[in-house]
């Protein structure tokens, strides 16, 4: 009987490496988006439910007091200072999470032309 | 709190710091750099991104607008954490070029134009005036609040004085500690030393409060995050206009603040340290930044209304009675303040003299770059820099009356630095980014930053009108600095970043897509975008003028590096040359390590300017050309070169192969012709001697011996004709053969040719086809041996020709200056493969008819014809032998000549 071996692939690690670049890349991105997402929420109406703790409501009279909206031209919504908090601080430890497990494999390899310039690879 | 001991503490805590960086220094000159240059130092240098305005600005911020004070520092953790697009590729720029500070950058990459650098440099130096206002306020405001508590008061006559005192202080310390000696590679260990302890010191007197409140005032983050809730600050409206703005805003500060490039670039020791600040500085920032909103809650919940919240760090202990904590407090944002300070004036003062004081100096005083003293030159415009740098952030500070927020202050700041932005991403990913685009768009975002953000920051009718404020300058409305081109409603910072910076970004690629680069652009621009392609760097400009004398360059190197570095650097240069001694030759390659040496200590461009005053104009080589053309056309011509290369390989080796064949053919026929030969002579010497012999025997009769004597003559006569064929070969090959030219006509030469080869079989009768009008023909020739040429082939023919009715066709043609004449019967020819080497010598085919020629006619005939100026070839395909004999109408002496 014959078993599947490995599939066939040539320079296994080159291809991780390069793997691990677009990684690199893609982790501010991934990054600005989440920490974009408030906005959204902030801009839904009524805000009765909370997206990130749920069931935790927000009280009435925090929802309807706007402490100082400056201009009065824009459309914003209130958020509650300490779960918008908590959110953005976990997104925060997490991109420095992902940052500092990423960091000793770009450490090494990082720094020669192999990656950028003219060539394109797969 | 007594004033004095707040002022001894200050005082004590620089001299610790003076010592820190003393010991650095010393120990790096001593080579010791194991810790000075780890990452953690690195590292611990970036937090001076975190200067007061994190210390204790963040904490007013979040007190009036909630959590978006985190923008500060989300948008440097993105790029950090995203430093694989960005900083690492302008840490290597910034090595491979020796860049001294951003305006270099900027300047080397766009042509080493000095034009750029002093733009980059006044955007710097007028956009880090609030900015350098801000630490003295939050200096000055930090001494108020404890002063405020203490019977003496002030002890001073009041926070202007305050501030004086304190700009004076700081210019005094930087200058103490940037400019004691003018380091080749601007790299400053003693003060990257300082900055990381004092980065220590504002983390811990932060997180200190931030422990106090959590845990002291309130019990733990439950309670506090319950207390959170219950405050002022429960809600925050995030604005998603300011949200995105300040996250980009802060993102493009971070990499063009001149103290953060300093810092980052400038002062970079391994690139692989990158690769650890990437997480770890953005966890500092997280550190810095996760006990604000319980400071600022508390403070609003504890403090009196009304007091600033900015100074809720200091002034929430002092209220609670923690004089140790206040006092690390206060340390902590004197750490910050200096810090920055320090390096900002230090980066700030390293740009105006590279590209202000030292372009003028050198274009008052042109001699001077080769015998003033210029290490003195740059260090005094360097400590003048750094005291008017302070002295600008001071002005600014009394003229803004000292009052404003300190986050609002920082954002000012912030959106001029970003103005270089463009310039600096554009220049290391786009290889279009031209000087007049990066001026054009510099120059632009600049000013409508001014104009709509900078100048209205003194407030109405401080430099601006208030009239203008509201109706524009001149009445014109679309202009209002807070309102350009009619666009109301936005915040005023946010809709001054916008416009400068769309308006920055759009002038810069209009005018890069506009402009064409001079040649020194484009070979920067090339070694910039593609600096991780080691083929690219093919170095900077060659200098190939070699007028320069080495003691001149030693002597100017001297008077920047000091004497025993640019000794030291001439002497490895003179080693690598292969030289004894300090004064290696001027090569291009020694000039181009020298300017890049020298950029390490007054920037590329001055370097440049200096080397081209002793030296002359710099020239771009054809290679260096060559390198910086389009890609696609190097690489179209490169593979249009392989493919000529490629046609000449098959050509010469098909050429190798025929000639090959022919060697072999020729080498089997030598052999055949020895013996052939061997045998030719052997024959007739064989019965010469046998006859001879019997005829020294004597008693024969009269008619043998006759009969004899006939035999050995022919025979004789046999052996002279074969050595007389090998004796004309020779002669005609060596090309020592007498010519006789004269006018002959064609078909009388034919006519000679076929009467005397008459007798070679004449057993045989030719039918001859010939037209005679074709062979009224008058050449100028040598009739006699053209004759013989014919007479070989037209033998040849008789002797051969194998067809039961033989004909011999003799066709002349006459077309140009040249006549052929074709000699074709009806046989059946020459085999294919014999037909590359019946003009050889001692070619002979196949013999069945006995002919018994030595293989020599041929050869003999190419030679003749080769004297005359003509060919003799084969004809393939005529359907029997055919020979063509070509030749000019009339042959000149020189012909002659040259056909040999």
């Amino acid at each position: 009987m014959r078993r599947p071996g490995p599939p066939l692939f040539l320079a296994r690690a080159g291809y991780r490496r390069r793997r691990l670049y677009d990684v690199a890349r893609l982790v501010p991105v991934f990054g600005a988006f989440l920490i974009c997402l408030p906005i959204v929420w902030a801009e839904a109406p009524g805000r009765a439910v909370s997206p990130t703790v749920p069931g935790h409501a927000v009280s009435p009279d925090h929802g309807k007091a706007p402490a100082n909206t400056a201009e009065p031209g824009l459309v914003a919504a209130q958020g509650s200072t300490a779960r918008d908090g908590l959110y953005l601080f976990a997104v925060w430890a997490a991109l420095i999470g992902v940052a500092a497990g990423l960091a000793p494999g770009l450490r090494h390899t990082g720094l020669p032309n192999a990656d950028d310039a003219r060539r394109t690879r797969d | 709190m007594p004033f004095n001991i707040l002022v001894l503490a200050c005082l004590t805590y620089v001299a610790i710091l003076f010592l820190v960086a003393f010991v650095a220094e010393r120990r790096a000159s001593r080579g010791m750099q194991g810790f000075l240059r780890s990452p953690l130092v690195y590292t611990l240098s970036l937090s001076i991104y975190c200067t007061s305005w994190t210390f204790y600005g963040a904490v007013g911020y979040a007190a009036r607008s909630g959590l978006e004070f985190l923008t500060i520092y989300l948008g440097p953790t993105l790029v950090f954490v995203g430093w694989w697009w960005v900083l690492r590729k302008l840490v290597r720029i910034g090595r491979q070029q020796r860049v001294t500070s951003i305006a270099d950058l900027i300047s080397s990459r766009y042509g080493k134009s000095n034009t750029l650098g002093v733009i980059a440099t006044v955007i710097a130096v007028v956009a880090a005036t609030p900015y350098i206002a801000l630490q003295l306020q939050s200096v000055t405001l930090s001494f108020g609040a404890f002063a405020s508590g203490t019977p003496e008061g002030w002890g001073m006559s009041g926070p202007a004085s305050t501030g004086l005192w304190v700009a004076a202080g700081l210019a005094l310390f930087t200058i103490l500690f940037g400019t004691r000696n003018l380091d080749a590679n601007e790299q400053h260990h003693g003060i990257v030393m300082a900055i990381a302890v004092e980065a220590v010191v504002k983390l811990v007197a932060l997180l200190a409060v931030g422990v106090f409140v959590v845990w002291g005032l309130a019990d733990g983050p439950a309670d506090i995050l319950a207390k959170i809730d219950a405050s002022a600050m429960a809600t925050w409206t995030l604005q998603p206009g300011r949200w995105t703005g300040l996250i980009c805003l802060s993102a493009a500060a971070v990499i063009c603040l001149p103290r953060m490039f300093q810092v980052m670039v400038v002062e970079n020791a391994d690139e692989a340290h990158m690769a650890r600040a990437s997480w770890a500085f953005p966890a500092y920032l997280f550190a810095m930044s996760l006990f604000i909103v319980p400071i600022a809650v508390t403070g609003l919940e504890r403090l009196p209304a009304g007091s600033n919240p900015d100074m809720f760090v200091l002034t929430l202990p002092l209220a609670e009675g923690q004089g140790a904590l206040a006092m690390l407090a206060f340390l902590g944002g004197f750490s910050s303040a200096t810090s920055m300070v320090i390096v900002e004036s230090i980066a700030l003062a390293t740009m105006m003299s590279n590209h202000v004081v030292m372009p003028v100096w050198l274009r008052l005083l042109p001699r001077s770059a080769a015998r003033g003293d210029l290490r003195w030159v740059v260090l005094l415009a360097r400590r003048l820099c750094i005291g008017a740098v302070l002295a600008l952030g001071y002005a600014y500070f009394r003229l803004s009356g000292g009052s404003g927020e300190l986050a609002t202050i920082g954002l000012i700041a912030f959106a001029g630095v970003a103005q270089v932005l463009p310039a600096v991403l554009g220049g290391i990913f786009w290889r279009g980014a031209t000087k007049a685009g990066a001026a054009a768009g510099m120059t632009l975002g600049f000013a409508v930053w001014a104009y709509a953000l900078f100048l209205p920051s003194f407030g109405p009718d401080a430099v601006i009108s208030a009239d203008v404020f509201a109706d524009g300058p001149w009445g014109i409305g679309w202009l209002r600095p807070q309102a350009l081109f009619a666009v109301e409603g936005m915040d005023p910072l946010i809709h001054a970043v916008f416009w400068s910076m769309s308006l920055n970004t759009a002038a810069f690629l209009i005018g890069s897509i506009l402009t064409f680069p001079d040649p020194v652009e484009r070979m920067q621009g090339v070694a910039f975008v593609n600096a991780f392609d080691d083929e690219a760097q093919t170095g900077p400009l060659g200098w190939t003028r070699g007028q320069a004398e080495p003691e001149a360059l030693l002597m100017m190197a001297q008077r920047i590096l000091g004497d025993d570095a640019a000794l030291s650097f001439f002497e490895v240069e003179s080693a690598a040359q292969g030289k004894q001694g300090y004064l290696p030759d001027a090569t291009p390659g020694f000039l181009a390590a020298l300017e890049r040496r020298l950029a390490g200590s007054v920037g590329a461009a001055t370097a440049h300017a200096m080397i081209s005053q002793l030296f002359g104009r710099a020239t771009v080589t054809v290679e260096d050309l060559m390198a910086v053309a389009n890609e696609t056309a190097q690489i179209m011509e490169y593979s249009s070169r392989l493919e000529t290369q490629q046609d000449e390989l098959s050509r010469t080796a098909r050429q190798l192969r025929e000639v090959n064949e022919r060697l072999t053919q020729l080498s089997l026929q030598k052999d055949s012709f020895l013996s052939q030969i061997s045998h030719e002579l052997r024959t007739p010497m064989t019965s010469i001697r046998a006859f001879s012999e019997i005829l020294s025997d004597g008693d024969l009769p009269a008619d043998r011996v006759a009969g004899y004597g006939r035999i050995i003559h022919d025979e004789s006569i046999r052996l002279t004709r074969l050595l007389d064929d090998l004796l004309n070969l020779t002669v005609l090959e060596n090309g020592s053969v007498q010519l006789t030219l004269g006018l002959a006509n064609l078909g009388q030469m034919i006519d000679r040719a076929l009467a005397a080869s008459s007798h070679t079989r004449p057993e045989r009768s030719f039918d001859i086809q010939r037209r005679m009008g074709s062979e009224e023909i008058f050449l100028t020739t040598d009739a006699d041996r053209l004759v013989q040429v014919f007479i070989n082939l037209i033998s040849n023919a008789r002797k051969y020709c194998d067809s039961a009715d033989p004909i011999l066709r003799i066709a002349v043609r006459q077309k140009g200056g040249r006549v052929s004449i074709d000699f074709i019967d009806n046989g059946a020819g020459i085999p294919r493969e014999a037909q590359a080497v019946v003009f050889e010598k001692f070619a002979r085919l196949p013999d069945d008819k006995g002919a018994g020629g030595a293989g020599l006619g041929l050869a003999i005939c190419r030679e003749v014809m080769a004297n005359l100026g003509g060919t003799i070839t084969y004809l393939p395909g005529q359907r029997g032998a055919a020979f063509r004999v070509t030749l000019p109408l009339r042959l000149e002496k020189r012909d002659a000549a040259g056909a040999l």
